[in-house]
């Protein structure tokens, strides 16, 4: 389910999906999402565990149990095709959420044998709860107030609970706090913000709490220019930028000890400019630089809650980050654009890493593929919107990908970077399996237009018609930026998206639009 | 089908049930995977057990087929913990089995969870298997930063109520010794040292009853021991002046304590040293720890530090020398200064 949201999600995106699916085949991926609804409410992850009609029993439903995250990725993909959700089993679906949710306040993945909360605790299932409780649940008055709800409040506190002491949120209370969790996090309050009366104050997300003002610190903090290339002091994989000497501590420091112990340490020099020309994010403190970190990051910095809902709240403290002017744009870029772009047409995982772990299990390296193509995506989005250029295109050369190589370019338009050549002069073993092939291919010069969500908040008039469609559409958006980037990748497997790398053209309204009638609850 | 199960007398009896993506019935199934004819096989017949919510040893040994296959395959976890408890396995022996999937599959969440069911028995585990802690430090000699074992550690740690185990803080010790940069172990050594000491599964954080400004602080504090880890995050700080992670630890033991930023002034000072010129004029700083400059810089801002300016030339000494890739960040925190707004971020 998440491989398919990638894929309808990044098409969207990339204003080609009524272009290049028919209305048939859209109506076709629709009653396959159906298809992996299950009868008792919320979606599988994936057909493989549909026992087939009539053999599905008590004894046997556990083994064939509604995902958490694929629930709510079934909810966006079926909104992105613009299905009406009439047949989603809604009520089912509401009343099986908070037998997901633990005493603690989290959720769990799946239902096991007597009901039992199966899967971690962690945030990323509370975030795709509160999106599914978000979207199926709406405003109140629907006319659902009898169904049973979450505990709002004990999924609040479990939240809070999970920030470290550094400030950051971890995957649960006193763990090591996580760019990733902490996304999962802030976008979980933005789902239940929406919902709730908006009186009751979490100070996480308010501007001027400790808690607040810390975790935007944290945030700060994983803008790094560490980023194991080589170019600065590798101590085995841990980055801390001056190259320190690590003195051996024969005995306890006593004060006299310490006091002599810091005279003899060197001074250290002011940063220069070329040594900080790039700057990328990690997820955890003494990381490096991660390319998927730059969404992460600066994402949950940018959440804001839209213009005219703070109007509307005018009168009480407003709820949101929207810190991403503390961060360094320009670094970021650069970071991105000439550090880890890969001529196969994606990002690496880091400096001089290949886009796609290729050397794990053969069956998995077109996932991984995937994986990496969807964060040049996730990157672009976020040059595109420190940028404020817009419209971004990815400009992915006119030559055929073969075993002879040209040398590989790649260039963002628009933003005045030039043509960027990349080290790497031959391609990995992996890389060439016919089915990963499939994907880096092109006989076409290939280019394509990347609208960002961004783009489309900024004219709110033209797509929403209320703050809380708004609220909608920003929460998605974010998932979507995430998913393009696996859904460029995941032509090999739908033999439908691969089309979009080969034609040109810029909409910058079919993307977002296309859900627009999506989250009207009435 | 001619596959090794299909071709199995063991087997003969199933009914294997075949994959049903939808397509039959008219629709499209998104990102279909290619599976192997292996996979594809195994599968049927697991659907098939499953279906008859079947508890053998047969079913088990097809769980580790489809596992070995794919080990992301969330629901073969659970029935396949459903199954060692239903046949009385020998858990120990799973442990074993699980210990060389872990090794071989690095970043996988599923196989931490399944690892965590199993040693939840307290029937088979009432109490930590001895040679638990040597695997995950096996573990951590890959990847001492693997967010999986730690979480999984820090479970253990409630659920055998292992606070005090001088192991934990043996183990502490020695992968700070090793990496002083390794922010998971400070991580951990604070959950051991000022955690709630509750076996809860999930214990949330200390105080957190309390108003907001209290939660997280400890209302029971062991000075001695705030005083012990101060020195220690000292210690390792002369270690490497560069590396946040014994500032940031530093910052929540006294957060947890209650004790004031002020206190780390004569050490921070040791490390930002202003220099004069013959005419006692300031002349210049000379920094060893960037760290330290902000630490004043929060005592200086903090409402009792009174000294506003002096908190202002540290930024400053941030942004522009120290640590220009928050520039803006470091302006944001002078703009509230200005502003007079008491910092939130001590």
């Amino acid at each position: 389910m998440l491989l398919a949201f990638f894929t309808v999600s990044g098409l969207d995106l990339l204003g080609a999906l009524q272009s290049k699916t028919t209305r048939e085949e859209r109506q076709g991926y629709i009653d396959w999402i159906y298809h992996c609804q299950v009868p008792s409410g919320g979606f599988r992850g994936f057909t493989g565990t549909d026992f087939g009609a009539g053999k599905r029993a008590l004894i046997n439903e556990a083994w064939d149990p509604a995902n958490v995250p694929s629930t709510f990725f079934a909810l966006v993909i079926l909104l992105i095709l613009g299905d009406d959700l009439s047949r989603v089993k809604r009520t089912e679906c509401l009343k099986w959420l908070p037998k997901m949710q633990r005493p603690n306040g989290s959720f769990g993945e799946v239902l096991g044998p007597g009901d039992q909360v199966e899967g971690g605790g962690d945030l990323r299932f509370c975030c795709f709860a509160a999106g599914t409780r978000y979207i199926l649940r709406g405003r109140r008055g629907t006319g659902l107030d009898d169904v049973e709800d979450i505990n709002v409040g004990d999924l609040v506190a479990f939240i809070e609970s999970c920030q470290a002491y550094d400030g950051g949120m971890a995957e649960g209370p006193y763990c090591e706090a996580h760019s990733g969790h902490t996304y999962c996090a802030v976008n979980t309050l933005t789902f239940l913000n929406r919902l709730s009366d908006g009186s009751e104050r979490v100070p996480l997300v308010s501007p001027g709490s400790h808690q607040f003002e810390c975790l935007v610190r944290w945030l700060v903090y994983r803008q790094t220019h560490e980023l194991g290339d080589g170019e600065e002091e590798d101590d085995g994989g841990n980055a801390d930028g001056q190259a320190d000497d690590v003195q051996s501590l024969s005995r306890a420091v006593d004060e006299l000890f310490l006091s002599k112990s810091i005279s003899a340490l060197s001074n250290i020099s002011p940063l220069t400019e070329e040594s900080l020309q790039w700057a990328g994010f990690n997820g955890r403190s003494n990381k490096y630089a991660d390319t998927c970190y730059s969404f992460w990051n600066t994402a949950t910095l940018d959440v804001r809650a839209p213009d005219d809902l703070q109007r509307a709240s005018a009168n009480t403290q407003s709820q949101m980050l929207d810190r991403l002017t503390l961060v360094d744009p320009a670094r970021n870029r650069r970071y991105l654009l000439q550090k880890t772009q890969h001529f196969v047409g994606g990002f690496g995982k880091s400096v001089g890493e290949l886009p796609g772990k290729l050397r794990t299990h053969p069956s998995m390296s077109s996932w991984f593929l995937t994986v990496n193509r969807g964060w040049t995506v996730s990157t672009l989005h976020f040059v595109l919107h420190t940028g404020h250029s817009g419209i971004c295109t990815l400009c992915h050369g006119g030559k055929r990908l073969s075993d002879e190589l040209e040398p590989p370019y790649e260039r963002v338009l628009n933003l005045n970077i030039p043509p960027i050549f990349l080290p790497h002069n031959e391609i990995p073993n992996g890389i060439r399996s016919a089915r990963v092939r499939q994907s880096v291919e092109t006989t076409e010069p290939t280019l394509c237009s990347l609208a960002t969500p961004r783009t489309m908040l900024k004219q709110p008039d033209e797509i929403l018609c209320s703050p809380e469609m708004e609220y909608a559409i920003n929460a998605v958006a974010k998932f979507e930026a995430l998913a393009h980037v696996f859904g460029s990748g995941v032509e090999s497997t739908t033999g439908k998206t691969s089309q979009c790398h080969s034609r040109t053209g810029h909409n910058d309204s079919n993307g977002p639009s296309s859900m627009t009638h999506v989250f009207h609850q009435s | 089908m001619t596959g090794k199960y299909a071709s199995d007398p063991a087997w003969a009896s199933i009914a294997p049930i075949p994959l049903n993506d939808g397509s039959e019935s008219g629709a499209v199934p998104l990102a279909t995977i290619a599976y192997s004819e292996e996979y594809l096989e195994a599968t049927s017949y697991l659907r098939a057990v499953m279906a008859a919510n079947e508890m053998s040893e047969r079913a088990l040994g097809l769980t580790e087929d489809v596992i070995s296959m794919n080990p992301a395959h969330y629901t073969v976890w659970i029935y396949r913990a459903k199954i060692l408890f239903a046949l009385n396995k020998d858990l120990l022996e799973e442990l074993e089995w699980l210990n060389g999937v872990s090794l071989k599959y690095l970043k996988n969440y599923q196989i931490w969870h399944h690892r965590q069911v199993i040693m939840s028995s307290r029937e088979h585990f009432p109490t930590l298997p001895p040679k638990e802690m040597d695997f995950l430090m096996e573990m951590f000699a890959q990847d001492s930063k693997n967010y999986h074992v730690w979480t999984y550690r820090h479970w253990l740690v409630r659920h055998f109520e292992l606070w005090d185990s001088p192991r934990e803080l043996a183990d502490m010790n020695s992968l700070i010794n090793s990496d002083v940069r390794n922010n998971s172990a400070w991580n951990h050594r604070y959950m051991l040292r000022f955690g709630p000491r509750s076996n809860e599964p999930d214990a949330g954080m200390v105080n957190a009853e309390g108003k907001p400004h209290e939660k997280g602080r400890l209302s029971v504090v062991d000075e001695d021991l705030v005083d012990e880890e101060l020195k220690y995050a000292q210690e390792q700080i002369i270690r490497a002046p560069e590396n946040r992670s014994p500032w940031s630890y530093a910052r929540g033991v006294l957060r947890a304590a209650g004790r004031p930023l002020s206190e780390w002034t004569g050490f921070s000072r040791k490390l930002v040293v202003d220099e004069f010129d013959e005419q006692g004029q300031l002349s210049g700083v000379s920094v060893k720890s960037s760290h330290a400059i902000e630490w004043l810089a929060d005592v200086y801002a903090d409402a009792e530090g009174h000294n506003r300016d002096e908190a202002v030339r540290m930024l400053n000494l941030l942004k522009d020398k120290y640590d220009p890739i928050r520039r803006n960040y470091w302006d944001y925190r002078i703009r509230a200064i200005e502003a007079g707004e008491v910092p939130a971020s001590a």
